[in-house]
Order: C-alpha cells, then structure tokens, then sequence
C-alpha cells in the first residue's frame, strides 16, 4: 500500500504519461519547483515534491491524479469506519442533506461514520490550551499543522520555521484514534479488525496518512477521495433516509473545511488566516525574515477558500464555502457539549506529535559552504546570459531554475533554445562564409575569395 | 579564492514601507541556497532588516551591502539621512526619533539598533548629523557565536 520511490518518500501525486502531453503549465504552478519536463513527459521530482495538488488543478490534460485507495479497499476490515474531511459538508446544501449523506456511508459498506468536523473542534480546544499554556517560550507566530501541505512546505522551503508549527495532531487523527478507542470500548472489537478510512479533499492528506511527518503511522488505515464517495452517495441519494443521529459534530468544526474555521474556532488573540499556496509562500518569506511576530496563531490553508477548495472536492468551491457555513448554522447546538466531554477525556500528551518534524531544505546548494558559494556564483553567471523570459521551452520552471540545473549537471546549456538560436545561427554564418570560399583555380581576375 | 566571495548591493529607497524588507529577504534567500544554519540565517535576516527599515523610516535613500564569506556575512547599511546625533541614546531599548506616523505603521518603537546589536557579532556605527549614517555588522557563519566571542 506504501509506495515510496528511490527518494524514500511517498507520492499521492502521480503521472499518468499517456496522458502527458508535455506541455509547461504544472512545472509552472508548481510551488517547490519540483516537476521538469523530460522526454516530453512531465517528471516529479520527490524530494521536492509536497503533494499540495497545484499541477493537478493546472493540467489542461488531466494527466495528473491522486492516488487514493478504491472504496472496495474496505472489505480487508471486519468493522469499517467513515471518517470524512469537513470540508464534506459543503458538497450538501441543507443540514438534512448532510445527515442523508452520512447514511450514506452505512449503504455504502461502513459499519460507522465519525465526522473529522468532530475531532476538529477538539483540537480547537486543544490548541487554545497549548498557546494559553506554552504561549511565553513558543516562537511567534506558531502556525496551524492542520494543513499537511503547508507541512511539507515549511519542511522544504522555509526548514527553519519547523519550530513554528503546532506540534499538535490534525483533527483528522485525533477523530480516528477517538474512533478506535471508543468502538474497542464500546462493542469490543480487537483494534486489528477496525478499519478506518478517511474520506479526503485532497492528496496532500492521502500523504500524511502513508507517509505522516511527526509519527510513525496513522491511525488511519485507508483514504478515500471525496469525489468518488460523493458521487456514490449521490447516486443512492433518492433512497436514503435522514438520520440526524449521525451527525454529531458542532458547528465550530464544520467550519474547518472552509477558510477561516480554525481562526474562528481557536481562542487566542491576533490570529490569522491565509489561503492559498502562493500567498501562504509569501507570508513563510515574510516571517522567515522575522516578520508577524505579534501574531500568536496563522491558519494556513494550501487551497484557496480553505479545505473546500482540495482538487478532490466535487463542488465548486466558493458555493462550497456558503454550503459550509449554512449547514453549520443549522447544526445542533447540542453538539457543542458532546465535543466538550469528550475533549476532557483526553490528556495534552494525546494531541501531541510523537515525533520532531525534520527540515528537508531543498535549496542548499551543496553540503560545503565554499563549494555552495562556487556554485550560486555560476549559477548567477549562466543566469545572467539567458533571456529571463522563463519560457520553460527548456522543461524547467524557468531560467533561474534551468541555471541550477546546469550547475548541478541534470540539464545542458543547449537545452535553452534561445541558446541554441544563436548557436546554429552562428554556425549558419559559418557555413555560409565557408561556402563562399574558392580553390584559387577557381578565382577569377576581379573577382577575389570574398571569404578571405 | 574570489570563487568564495560574494559581494552583492541592494538600492533602499526612503519611505517605500511597500518594498521595505526586500533586500533582507534576498540576503536570507542567498544564505539558504549556501546551507548556512537557520539560527544564523535568522539572525542575518533579523538584523539586516532592522537595518534596511531604519533607512526606509529615516532617510531619503541608502544602499544595502552584502559580502558573505565561508566565514562571516558583513552587511553595511549606508544612508543619506539625517545621522544620529546621540549614538548611546540611540541604542537604548525604546528610544527612537521615528515620527507618529511611521509609528502608527507599526515601526519605531526603538528596538531596531538595540535588536541589530543582539543578533549580531560585531556592529558599528558612523554617523554625522545632516550628512548620514554608515551601519556596519558582521555574523560568524561557521562557528557559533559563544566560541567565536571568546
């Protein structure tokens, strides 16, 4: 079910090749620089690589795809539990709509259904108690972990604000280990036989299941693409009743599947939500240089509009958002005290990540400092003679990045064309003028080697 | 070896709060790319921009100068602003000339210099009043900072 490759990593992220048409929008889009185009085929690069989704909603060939795992993947568990993403909410429009969808699931083959709505507003709770508590030798500002995404970015991009990010489990973990425990308590089931699937709006948290960053596994066993449950519920739709008992988590969860949810669900004063990758890049380069530190908690969100935007949602993700926040309004306020108890039962050392979460930088040029310096220089000297047009003709994302490449040995000077322009023109002239060029037998009087 | 030396220059213009902070960054992102540590990078990025705002809040134009070694990043912030006419008070935490309306902008509370001095190894400063300020700080690269102070 693993599938790392050579680099040790895991990819929900895929090429299909056939599909490939090698065309330049992914490596473009793509916010680590991780895709070259190679023998006309897009190629990711795994070490760069965080699974955020950008080159599958760029690829005007659909080439690009998350791997996720079939619904039919539940039948290896005796007793199977659902475990949709927040953002699950806003592909209904009514609160009666979510609670057919939610019995959905049981048509569908699950012996149970936990919304990740309900684990989110536990780690609401959660993080507000760690900043009240450990607000005074946190660094500012400490970002939301929630985001596996903007994770691995900091993890690659901006390695030294590892120390920034919430050392706190995702509501997606602490719902499916809140499900484990309790069905073992409850009716008895061996932990072996239990079978929990999370049903995602995204790859990035197909990765964080196979491959999690701050632990050695998951509590979860297999993710399943929202679109492909919504469509199956759908089709069933007519025929399912409304039970409202299912839906069991408060509203204030439900919000995190859209922007914003967690910044109005934490406590804490000077909070803020950014969306989208691009400007989530932005902000990192920002406090990176010792900016927002008056700010004491960032919700950062990979997607635009938050969760509801993931490639793998199914609505569009602006009408997603108002369907977010209508069902929530709608939301038993009874709920609110279910989530409450059961946040007691668990102690702070539950929420926190096991493990330290390692910088993976990818932009250290060389493991010396001298040889980095060598290196950065050339890279600036090739920079300096290309036409900054970054064009991508060359299969990198543009010239700069070709210019690394170079120096690194992974692409050719003559792979810029614009290069290559000049080189055959050069040589056209050459030929040209050699052309010209007469045996003296063949010199006429008045008429000398032009050439010479 | 002059293949180890990078010797760089960053234009500040006065009063653009917009921009303020680009020629920190670029530092900090050349910094990256040569692996140094991140407490170091930190402290480069922390000081040159404090350095690079007091030129922004303070003076009409200045430059930015970075030479990074193996060794050492010196980075010299020059300006053609109005000087400091009291250095030591100038220093003092919370001290600061900034008018209100850089202050409303967040800046100004006086812990710019104080802050360039903490994070960094070594800081001068030449001054005259009217003509402008040279601010120049260097960071150890290599060895960390309680060895290299010894």
């Amino acid at each position: 079910m693993n599938r790392a490759g050579n680099s040790g990593y895991y990819h929900s992220v895929r090429l299909e090749e056939e599909k490939c048409q090698g065309c330049t929008h992914c490596i473009r889009t793509c916010p680590t620089e991780a895709i070259r185009v190679r023998n006309g085929k897009a190629k990711i690069i795994d070490e760069r690589c965080i699974d955020c989704g950008e080159c599958i909603r760029t690829c005007p060939n659909s080439a690009k795809i998350t791997t996720t795992d079939p619904l039919d993947s539940i039948k290896t568990f005796k007793y199977k539990v659902a475990i949709p993403a927040p953002s699950f909410s806003g592909q209904f429009s009514r609160k009666y709509m979510l609670d057919k969808a939610l019995f959905g699931f049981m048509l569908l083959g699950f012996d149970e259904v936990m919304e990740v709505a309900f684990g989110a507003s536990i780690m609401a709770k959660a993080i507000t108690q760690y900043l009240h508590d450990h607000g005074a030798e946190l660094p500012r500002p400490m970002i939301s972990s929630a985001c596996p995404a903007v994770v691995r970015l900091i993890q690659v991009k901006f390695p030294g604000l590892v120390g920034n990010i919430i050392p706190l489990e995702s509501p997606m973990e602490i719902t499916a280990r809140y499900a484990r425990r309790k069905i073992a308590e409850m009716q008895g089931i061996p932990d072996s036989d239990i079978g929990v699937f999370f049903i995602t709006p995204c790859p990035a948290k197909v990765t964080a299941v196979k491959q999690p960053v701050a632990a050695e596994t998951s509590a979860v066993n297999g993710v399943i693409s929202m679109t492909e449950m919504v469509n199956q519920i759908k089709k069933h739709f007519s025929s399912l009743r409304s039970l409202e008992e299912l839906q069991k988590a408060p509203g204030m969860g439900i919000g995190w599947g859209r922007r914003d949810g967690e910044v109005e669900s934490v406590d804490i004063p000077n909070k803020m939500a950014v969306d989208g990758i691009q400007h989530v890049s932005k902000l990192l380069e920002k406090i990176e240089a010792g900016g927002f530190r008056n700010i004491r908690f960032i919700e950062a969100q990979a997607c635009v509009g938050g969760c509801v935007g993931g490639v793998l949602t199914v609505e569009n993700p602006f009408l997603a958002k108002l369907k977010v926040d209508l069902v929530s309004d709608a939301v038993d306020k009874a709920n609110d005290g279910l989530a409450e108890k059961v946040y007691t039962e668990f102690k702070e050392s539950d929420f926190l990540f096991s493990q330290e979460i390692q910088p993976r930088p990818i932009l250290t040029l060389d493991a010396d400092v001298g040889k980095a310096m060598e290196k950065l220089k050339k890279i600036d000297e090739i920079h300096a003679e290309l036409p900054g047009i970054d064009c991508g003709a060359c299969g990198c994302p543009n010239c700069r990045a070709f210019a690394a490449d170079v120096v690194n040995g992974l692409a050719s000077r003559m792979d810029c064309h614009f290069d290559l322009r000049e080189r055959v023109t050069g040589l056209a002239q050459e030929i040209f003028a050699l052309a010209k060029k007469l045996p003296h037998t063949m010199q006429e009087k008045g008429n000398p080697d032009e050439t010479k | 070896m002059d293949g180890q030396l990078i010797q760089m220059e960053f234009p500040v213009k006065g009063g653009n709060f917009g921009g303020a902070g680009d020629a920190a960054s670029k530092i900090k992102n050349i910094l990256k790319q040569l692996g140094i540590r991140y407490e170091i990078i930190k402290r480069v990025a922390i000081a040159s921009y404090e350095a690079e705002m007091n030129i922004v809040a303070h003076a009409a134009e200045g430059t930015i100068v970075v030479e990074i070694n193996p060794n050492a990043v010196v980075v010299a912030a020059k300006d053609k602003g109005p000087g400091i006419p009291d250095i030591d008070l100038a220093m003092k935490e919370g001290f600061s000339t900034a008018s209100q309306q850089i202050r409303e902008m967040g800046f100004g509370a006086g812990m710019g210099l104080p802050n360039i001095k903490k994070a960094t190894d070594d800081m001068t400063i030449k001054t005259e009043v009217g003509v402008g300020t040279e601010l120049t700080f260097k960071i150890f690269l290599t060895d960390n900072r309680e060895e290299t102070l010894k």
